[in-house]
Formats: structure tokens, C-alpha cells, sequence
């Protein structure tokens, strides 16, 4: 097994050449919806899940004003990786509804933010849109709106994420996803990929079983990679401050 | 009906097929969601039965149950040979001389009074343990402790308990060496992290190699043994043929040896429990289960282990580690 790439990124780094602060936003909030009426330029709202930003966010679909909205419900969002391959090459003004709290899968929320002693998985198309694709972020939540330019330091996206999942842990049951938010976990991911390595080895000693003819070399290959797999995960190293 | 062709009914059948009313379930002190209720009519269907039955079964179980906790030795004897009228003495010339032995006996049927039976049966044979978890940790085996002390817990008696903490497990493994028998329920694990699974019944099951990996440690050989129940709901215990996990084909590890002993042990309660799984204690978790047992061949396998190994899912390690503070 290729092992992954582990980049790490202090509060000093910035994936951006323009390192620059998040602002309070001056555009209007209807509650926690943001007025979209005076946008102007690319823009990727975020916002909790609750029944009116879906309906919200739905409607304005509907009427062509927001362009997409990317989340992990198929009956109305579209998954991130599915937007940012319509969106390579494709120059244009798109408001795209970001529902960052349903993107909760390892494939969606690959990124493991430190934050206050607490570690928690967060997703990156945030960052993608706003670094790569020139996107302004509308962070939007009960207590206001933040605003993050184009090319805005990694981190800054990141808080602001992380931020904004702290504010909808106070709406209550009105907060749609809150459920979902235990995938986020270091504990809750380590314990999924242990049950799909034993699922995986567990078929591979069944076909062995099945097939007593099967290359011996071959299975004691993969026997070994995945009993290595069990082993605890090791502390990542700081290879790098990405500037 | 035929395994295979069980197998082939598919769990979604209309609601109106059903023949339950919520008030006997309610009577019965069963609660049930309408998916768990799906999963047992699918199983009723395996089984060639009604909702009807797996009804009559919970009542018997929950009637037998509440009856055991008020009598005595004597009468707590003579009920369960009322029950369980199987011939135990078929087991002696199953029962190695010369080493220990599990027996290995899912939670089936009337599997408790299958154990009360056996245990009686094989003390005058040699020392006999049953090993389970310890009730502090697992809510209802207190059952297991207190039939215990109103049955054997007198001197001499040569049957004993075993909870399976570290203690525990060096006691048994002592035990064993020392040709003694245990009985175990491998059908059965608290951490869904630790267990490896295998295909039961077109689903896969979540089972741990404990059981396999203390008969390899210690030499025993493993008796696989499942209590079946009639249409009377009357139960007989059956027993497969011994298993030797000692005498596999050359496997390259030993969680490999004890994967396919396991396998082993599983195809004969396969065969036992199939035609009647309501009566499995696991049946309903078991058939919510939509999943199926992932099935590889030596040609698919290169293929598949590229996918895996390329899934981010099967590696906890981030891409990226971010300190916001």
C-alpha cells in the first residue's frame, strides 16, 4: 500500500501568497441565510443544515441564482468532488451553497484541524474553492457572517469552518446533521478503517480458504501489509510549513 | 425449504404481508421497529415459517426463563430434561482421551439448558467449565451465574464457570492444557474493531477467533454443537464432527489458521441453525443486515487489493494536519 502524503500546516502557513484576515461581512444575513441579492463576484456561502437554509438554498437553486449546492444528501446537493470537476477550466460568476457540516466522510473531510486541545476531521473543498478557484467565502451563522477574500490563508478557512460547526452545535434539534458530526472524530475514523482493513483481510483469508491453489507468496504479501495496517497509526510528522 | 432457495427471498416484502398486531407484541414485551420486524419476517421466511412462530418461540423463551429463577436444583433438573430430551451420551466417544476439548455452542435454540445438559453430562467424564462474559460488563449473564450456584457450586461436583477476562482466559487455557473441557459461544464479541468476519447465511458475520485460538494454543481439538428445537418447540442437541485446528493445511500465520477453523466450525452451524434461524438469539441484528460477505478470486484479487489499498477509507492517516490554535 502507497503510503498518503501528510503535510502539516501551522497557524504561521498559509497555502496562499496573500495571507489576509478574515472580515465581518457586510453583507445582510436573513437569519442565517446570507442576502444574496448583492453579490457580485464568485462566492461560496456556508451554512448550517436546518430546514430553512435547505428550502432556502433549494428555492434559489431553482430560480438560477445559486449555481450549485454541494453537500452529502443526492436529494438536493451534489458531492464536492462532482462540482469541482465541472468547475475546472470554466471561467463565470456561480454562487455556490456549501453545506460543510454534512462533509463528514474520510473522501470529504480529509483534513485533521487541531484546534483548543480538540482534533476533528474538516473538510478542504472550502479551501479548493477559495485558493484554486478564486471563490469568496460567506461563512454564515446565528451570531453573523464572516467573509474571506480569494487566496485566503489555509488556516483562517479552516477556523472559520471549524467556527461555524461550533455555532450549529447550539441551535439544537433545528441543526439537522448534528448526529453525523461523530465521523468527524480521530477515534470514530481509526475505528471505521479497522472494521473495512478486517472486512478486507477477512475475504482475502476466505478465498485462500476457497482457493487452496491460490500464489502462497501473493497472499503472504497481503497478509503482511495488512496485519501492518493494524498497527496504530503514527504520530504525524512536521515535515513542512507550507507556505 | 431448500437453504438456497431461502436465501433467494429478498428481505423487502410488503407490510400488509404481515401477520403481527403491535398488541402482541406489546403483550410479549417485544418492541420492535418496522425494520427490525422486516428482518425477522425475511428469517421466518429462511426458516419456512410465520411471524407466527418466532411469536410463540419468544413467549416460550421468556416463559422458561422467568420459571428457571424460582426452582430449585432438583426441579430445574427435571424441567429441562422435559425440554431437552437429547441423548448426551452420543458425545462421549467424540471426547478425545488424551487432551482437552471446546465445545463450541452458538446462542441457539435452547442453547442454555443445552449447556446445563452438558455440563452435567461430561462432569462425570472430566472437569467441564463454561466460559462467558463477566455479568458486570455483560447486562443478563447474571442468568449463567445464578443457575451456577443453584446447580453445581458444591464440592466435588467438577463443573465450573469461567468469566472471560485476562483471569479467566489463563484459567481456561490452564484448564485445557490440562485435558479438561471448555464450553464456548463463539457467535458472540463486544468490540466490532477486534472481530474478523466470515459469510452466514448470505450475510456477513462479525465473529472473533478466541475460540479457535485457545483450542490451537493448547492442543484441543473443537466439538461443534447447536441445540435445534422442533416444531413442538422441544429442543435436541446435534453435534458436528470434531475440528483439529492443529491439523490445518499450512497456513502462513496463526490468526489464518484460526480464521479457517473458524470458517470451519461456522459451515456445520450453518448447516444446523439455516433450515431454523428464528431460533437464533442473533437473528434479528443478524438480517438487517443488507450488506452481503465480500467474495474474491485469485483473479479479482490483484484488483482488489488495489482498490482497497487506494481507498481513503481504509487508512485513518489525514492528508493534511492543520493547528489552528
Amino acid at each position: 500500500m502507497q503510503s498518503s502524503t501528510v503535510m502539516i500546516i501551522s497557524n504561521r502557513g498559509s497555502m496562499s501568497p496573500q495571507a489576509q484576515s478574515p472580515k465581518r461581512c457586510a453583507t445582510q444575513c436573513d437569519a442565517t441565510f446570507p442576502d444574496v441579492a448583492n453579490i457580485t463576484s464568485s462566492t461560496a456561502i456556508i451554512v448550517a443544515t436546518t430546514r430553512p437554509n435547505i428550502d432556502r438554498a433549494t428555492e434559489l437553486l431553482g430560480k438560477g441564482t445559486v449555481t450549485e449546492i454541494i453537500g452529502a444528501d443526492p436529494a438536493y446537493s451534489t458531492m464536492p468532488s462532482d462540482i469541482l470537476r465541472k468547475l475546472d477550466g470554466k471561467p463565470g460568476h456561480r454562487i455556490i451553497v456549501v453545506f460543510s457540516d454534512q462533509l463528514t466522510s474520510s473522501l470529504d473531510a480529509p483534513v485533521l484541524a487541531s484546534h483548543q486541545g480538540r482534533q476533528r476531521f474538516l473538510s478542504l473543498v472550502e479551501v479548493i474553492l477559495n485558493n484554486l478557484h478564486g471563490f469568496h467565502l460567506l461563512v454564515c451563522t446565528c451570531g453573523g457572517a464572516v467573509s474571506l477574500p480569494p487566496g485566503s490563508p489555509l488556516v483562517s478557512i479552516l477556523r472559520a469552518v471549524s467556527d461555524c460547526l461550533d455555532a450549529s452545535g447550539h441551535m439544537g434539534s433545528d441543526w439537522l446533521v448534528e448526529a453525523a458530526q461523530v465521523k468527524r472524530n480521530p477515534g470514530t475514523r481509526l475505528s471505521e478503517s479497522r472494521i473495512r482493513q478486517r472486512v478486507f483481510h477477512s475475504a482475502v483469508m476466505h478465498m485462500y480458504w476457497k482457493h487452496p491453489d491460490f500464489n502462497p507468496e501473493r497472499f503472504d504479501q497481503i497478509h503482511r501489509e495488512l496485519k501492518n495496517l493494524y498497527r496504530a497509526p503514527e504520530p504525524t510528522k512536521r515535515i513542512a510549513d507550507a507556505h | 425449504m431448500h437453504i438456497s432457495e431461502a436465501l433467494e427471498i429478498r428481505q423487502h416484502t410488503p407490510k400488509n404481508t404481515f401477520r403481527h398486531t403491535i398488541r402482541v407484541e406489546q403483550r410479549l414485551g417485544l418492541t420492535l421497529s418496522d425494520r427490525e420486524r422486516e428482518a425477522i419476517y425475511s428469517a421466518c421466511q429462511v426458516s419456512g415459517f410465520g411471524l407466527d412462530t418466532y411469536y410463540r418461540w419468544y413467549r416460550q423463551k421468556s416463559a422458561i426463563s422467568s420459571k428457571l429463577a424460582h426452582l430449585d436444583h432438583h426441579s430445574i433438573l427435571q424441567a429441562i430434561h422435559c425440554i431437552d430430551r437429547s441423548d448426551y451420551s452420543s458425545i462421549n466417544e467424540k471426547l478425545p482421551n488424551d487432551r482437552g476439548v471446546v465445545i463450541a455452542l452458538p446462542h441457539h435454540g435452547h442453547y442454555i439448558l443445552a449447556a446445563v445438559r452438558l455440563m452435567e453430562h461430561i462432569r462425570h467424564l472430566r472437569n467441564v467449565h463454561i466460559l462467558y462474559g463477566d455479568p458486570r460488563d455483560h447486562a443478563g449473564n447474571d442468568l449463567f451465574d445464578d443457575l451456577y450456584r443453584r446447580l453445581f457450586d458444591r464440592a466435588g461436583c467438577r463443573a465450573g464457570i469461567i468469566h472471560s477476562n485476562g483471569r479467566g482466559i489463563a484459567k481456561a487455557l490452564r484448564a485445557l492444557k490440562n485435558g479438561e473441557a471448555i464450553i464456548m459461544m463463539p457467535d458472540v464479541h463486544r468490540h466490532r474493531e477486534e472481530t474478523y468476519c466470515i459469510p452466514f447465511l448470505g450475510r456477513p458475520l462479525d465473529i472473533m477467533l478466541g475460540t479457535a485460538a485457545m483450542a490451537r494454543k493448547t492442543g484441543s481439538c473443537i466439538l461443534p454443537v447447536v441445540s435445534v428445537v422442533d416444531a413442538a418447540l422441544q429442543a435436541t442437541t446435534v453435534f458436528g464432527d470434531t475440528v483439529e485446528p492443529t491439523l490445518r493445511r499450512a497456513a502462513p500465520s496463526s490468526d489464518v489458521s484460526d480464521y479457517w477453523t473458524t470458517l470451519d466450525i461456522f459451515q456445520f452451524f450453518e448447516r444446523a441453525m439455516g433450515p431454523q434461524i428464528i431460533y437464533w438469539q442473533y437473528v434479528r441484528q443478524h438480517f438487517l443486515k443488507k450488506s452481503e460477505f465480500p467474495i474474491f478470486y485469485p483473479s479479482t484479487m490483484d484488483e482488489a487489493w488495489h482498490m482497497f489499498s487506494k481507498d481513503h477509507r481504509s487508512n485513518p492517516k489525514p492528508v493534511l494536519t492543520a493547528y489552528l490554535d
